[in-house]
């Protein structure tokens, strides 16, 4: 319970530090807010002249969508940070982490809050609940319980990447680049119902890199579209297990591969 | 060096892959239509692909600089001197550029494999696209500089940039062409300058311009550069009043 | 009863052969060549609570390396390490409520945030309960001025300023041993006497065992009785400092000046070759304008024997007496690459 208390501290931190850095808190939420905003009018002008797109309506679309953002929105507010420290780690400033008593993932985490994912916590929501108007989701208990734990285990599975390529890096490997390239892959493929990529894609998307269990297999199991899906209706239904095993797999590469790091420089 | 390399090198990849998902995701949009709409599935993919090069190729580097100078403290200096900082600017931008030539010519067969790039429409089509792009590539610039002079008041260009890369891919018609915004969508990209900026010349190479209407597509170009610099300038000469009042 | 212990601790770091040219730098991917580099070649020591020892060294002796062993941010390759009880490397994060880390050169607070908020963030990480942070933070803001920049973000705060804060940092939970790399580094002189007096009340007062890297030999000469020395990732000398000026630097300085009237007689028997001090080992070194410098050996001479001798034959205006430089002893043993103790 004190490492409870602790991390919330160091979180607290962060965000107060991300906001002595930042000059104006409410532009910031602004943009983070105005970029998925963008990308749902995207969506929304093919939408609007082409009807659906693999048999998704509008409706459907813009539930994925709000789904897929709000998760995002948690993965930034949880590990946004993430993006820093790979180049840390070659420079040999993670060693400050390493001589503290917390956790160095959850210090390097709580360093700064990205505050830009305050806008996708709260657009995204904003679109799924819009979206509900358009779609005829059956909300019983249950319903809403596996949402929620859709949420959580969705929001998992892209800092699960993250903590891996994190990992990859203590071995002295250059992994610059590959973090934006995971986040637009996240963010642009997972936009869209995998039903317009052709199967081996799918494949890929699916157990390569775990993009379909963020937002897609949820939401496809929500609006009772799991006939569709490439895998039996079992696998969509355990989406949100897929982002608790992937984490676990992360964080036990992580603290193996950290006895590989070779503190560089002085 | 070796590092800048590696990282424009990831750029490259990160516009494959994004042409190559745009390639998806229209090719299901159409779902087996050749034709939408008097335009062919291959047009529309050979038209986003081509945009999201010159998106690339014509990336605000003037804004990251003023940002940086903002950043250092160093911008009411420059703003005082205009002649050598304007200068300054358009080596940068000029040197950002060249440097990312080499990697754009790396992508350009692999636009053609990939993200069904096609040639120019005509020899002449080639040309006035060349000629197009110039002048978007200026208009480019000044967008850049007005972007960079807004972080001036704001102290936040970051976000800007971010917002203006996505909303200058959107009213270029690099996502979506434009030829498939309901109407009124249609109007608002009218009025914006990134119709100068990437559309026309785009519109240029696809052979997309009756020839009757071409100098009228030059000429709009042409009209922006004007209005960019008249914007700009005011910008300036304002950023240098609150300067001289707050002492920098 | 030690309360750190290395034995025999080497520490190996592996990098793949780089081969020259375009061609090597394919086969250099290929590779399963290592170039192998000992950063520390095999050291044993131990150190009592409540020491304060200088861990010297040049730049890539592997000085850092065995502080990263110590603080269980490198694991060895072979050999022992216990410190307070516990293996560092295995119980890294146990380890680190024993212990106090400050790198010289890079900060440990938080950057962003008022300088109080890191102190706060630091007694939360550590358990510190409230009453002993008071009166830890109480001291610290005395003995080293803090008061002035408490609310100032670090990443504002000039070097010596942050210096002061990172050592308070490490010091706010009393913690049972500190790692000081390079404290000093790049402080202007006044700022440099405030940390040094600081790390001796440290020690002093709440019985800290320090170990103090640096290339200051200000800070050496001031603070700790004892060294290590560090050379190639051998351990070179292990013992005082004391034994270590006896032994190349046994000899002191006398500086005499004499009253104006009895210059010329003095000036007049030194130059005449006349033995002015028939002691063993005195030597003068050099003379000018009625001063004499006097080089003698204490344990041949001692100095108030001396004093006396040349108080009788001249009235003296004035003298001083200087401790060897450091330094020239430093580089010779380096010079030598051995020590001949």
């Amino acid at each position: 319970m004190r490492s409870l208390s602790i991390a919330a501290s160091l979180w607290l931190a962060g965000l107060r530090g991300g906001m002595e850095y930042r000059a104006d808190f409410l532009l910031t939420m602004l943009f983070g807010f105005v970029r998925e905003a963008t990308g749902f009018v995207l969506i929304w002008v093919i939408l609007a002249r082409f009807a659906a797109i693999a048999r998704w309506t509008l409706g459907d679309v813009a539930f994925l969508y709000g789904l897929r953002v709000t998760m995002h929105g948690l993965v930034g507010l949880g590990t946004g940070n993430l993006w820093g420290p790979e180049s840390r780690v070659r420079q040999g400033e993670f060693d400050r982490y390493l001589v503290r008593p917390a956790s160095p993932l959850l210090q390097v985490l709580t360093e700064r809050v990205p505050l830009s994912a305050f806008g996708e916590v709260l657009g995204g929501p904003a679109l799924f609940l819009a979206a509900n108007q358009l779609v005829h989701v059956d909300w019983t208990p249950w319903a809403l319980l596996y949402l929620l734990f859709a949420l959580v285990g969705g929001a998992l599975l892209e800092p699960a990447i993250r903590v891996l390529i994190v990992s990859l890096s203590f071995r002295a490997l250059r992994v610059t680049g590959l973090m934006a390239i995971m986040d637009d892959i996240f963010s642009d493929f997972g936009t869209y119902p995998l039903g317009i990529f052709s199967a081996a894609l799918q494949f890929v998307l699916t157990f390569g890199i775990p993009v379909a269990f963020t937002a897609y297999f949820p939401a496809a199991v929500l609006l009772g579209r799991t006939a569709a899906l490439q895998v039996p209706p079992i696998v969509a239904y355990c989406a949100p297990l897929a982002g608790v095993l992937w984490m676990a797999f992360a964080l036990a590469v992580f603290q193996h591969e950290l006895r590989h790091y070779t503190s560089a420089g002085h | 060096m070796s590092r800048l390399w590696l990282n424009l090198a990831f750029q490259v990849l990160r516009i494959l892959l994004r042409v190559c998902l745009l390639k998806v995701i229209w090719t299901a949009v159409y779902a087996g239509q050749g034709v939408v709409d008097g335009v062919a599935l291959g047009q529309v993919i050979a038209f986003i692909t081509l945009a999201q090069l010159q998106v690339w190729v014509m990336s605000p580097l003037v804004a990251d600089y003023i940002r940086e100078r903002v950043r250092e403290g160093k911008i009411a200096l420059d703003l005082a001197r205009p002649a050598p900082f304007l200068g300054q600017l358009l080596a940068h931008q000029l040197g950002g550029t060249a440097s990312l030539l080499p990697f754009v010519l790396l992508a350009v067969p692999l636009a053609f494999e990939l993200g069904g790039l096609v040639s120019p429409a005509s020899l002449a089509a080639g040309l006035l696209y060349l000629v197009s792009f110039v002048l978007g590539y200026f208009v480019s610039v000044l967008i850049g500089l007005v972007i960079g002079l807004v972080g001036f008041w704001t102290l936040q260009t970051q976000g800007v940039i971010a917002i203006y890369l996505y909303v200058s891919q959107f009213f270029t018609g690099a996502l979506v062409p434009l030829g498939f915004f309901p109407a009124w969508l249609r109007r608002v990209a009218d009025l914006l300058p990134f119709q100068a900026q990437a559309f026309i010349p785009l519109s240029l190479y696809m052979g997309n311009v009756a020839p009757k209407e071409i100098p009228r597509a030059l000429g709009v170009q042409l009209v922006w550069v004007v209005v960019l610099i008249a914007i700009a300038w005011l910008m300036w000469r304002r950023a240098i009043r609150r300067v001289v009042i707050q002492g920098g | 009863m030690s309360i750190i212990r290395l034995d025999n601790v080497v520490k190996e770091f592996r990098s793949p052969k780089r081969h020259p040219g375009l061609t090597g730098a394919v086969r250099t991917l290929f590779t399963r060549q290592y170039d192998i580099k000992q950063a520390v070649a095999g050291i044993s020591f131990s150190l009592d609570a409540g020491e304060l020892v200088g861990y010297l060294g040049e730049n890539g002796a592997g000085k850092s390396t065995t502080i990263k062993l110590l603080t269980g941010i490198l694991v060895p390759t072979s050999g022992q390490i216990e410190v307070a009880g516990l293996v560092p490397w295995k119980a890294r994060e146990r380890n680190t409520l024993n212990i106090g880390v400050v790198f010289g050169q890079r900060s440990q607070l938080w950057w962003d945030l008022p300088l109080i908020e890191s102190f706060r963030l630091v007694a939360k990480m550590y358990r510190v309960e409230r009453h002993r942070y008071e009166r830890n933070l109480d001291r610290f803001r005395e003995l080293l001025g803090l008061d002035e920049f408490l609310t100032v973000p670090v990443r504002q705060l000039s070097l010596g300023q942050r210096m002061r804060s990172d050592l308070v940092a490490a010091m706010l939970y009393n913690p049972r041993i500190n790692y000081l790399d390079e404290p000093t580094i790049g402080l202007d002189v006044l700022a440099k006497e405030q940390v040094r007096i600081f790390i001796e009340e440290m020690n002093r007062e709440q019985g800290a065992t320090i170990v103090l890297t640096t290339h200051d030999l200000g800070d050496f000469e001031r603070l700790c009785r004892r060294v290590l020395l560090i050379d190639r990732g051998k351990l070179l000398y292990d013992g005082s400092l004391e034994r270590l000026q006896a032994e190349y630097a046994p000899h002191r300085l006398l500086v005499v000046q004499f009253v104006p009237e009895a210059i010329a007689r003095a000036q007049a028997e030194v130059l005449g070759a006349a033995p002015m001090i028939d002691m063993p080992g005195v030597e003068i070194m050099k003379q000018e304008e009625g001063k004499v410098w006097l080089r003698f050996d204490p344990t041949a001479t001692p100095a108030p024997a001396l004093i006396a001798s040349i108080a009788a034959r001249y009235p003296i205006s004035d003298l001083a007496i200087a401790e060897p430089d450091l330094e020239p002893v430093i580089r010779q043993i380096y010079a030598e690459r051995r020590v001949r103790v």
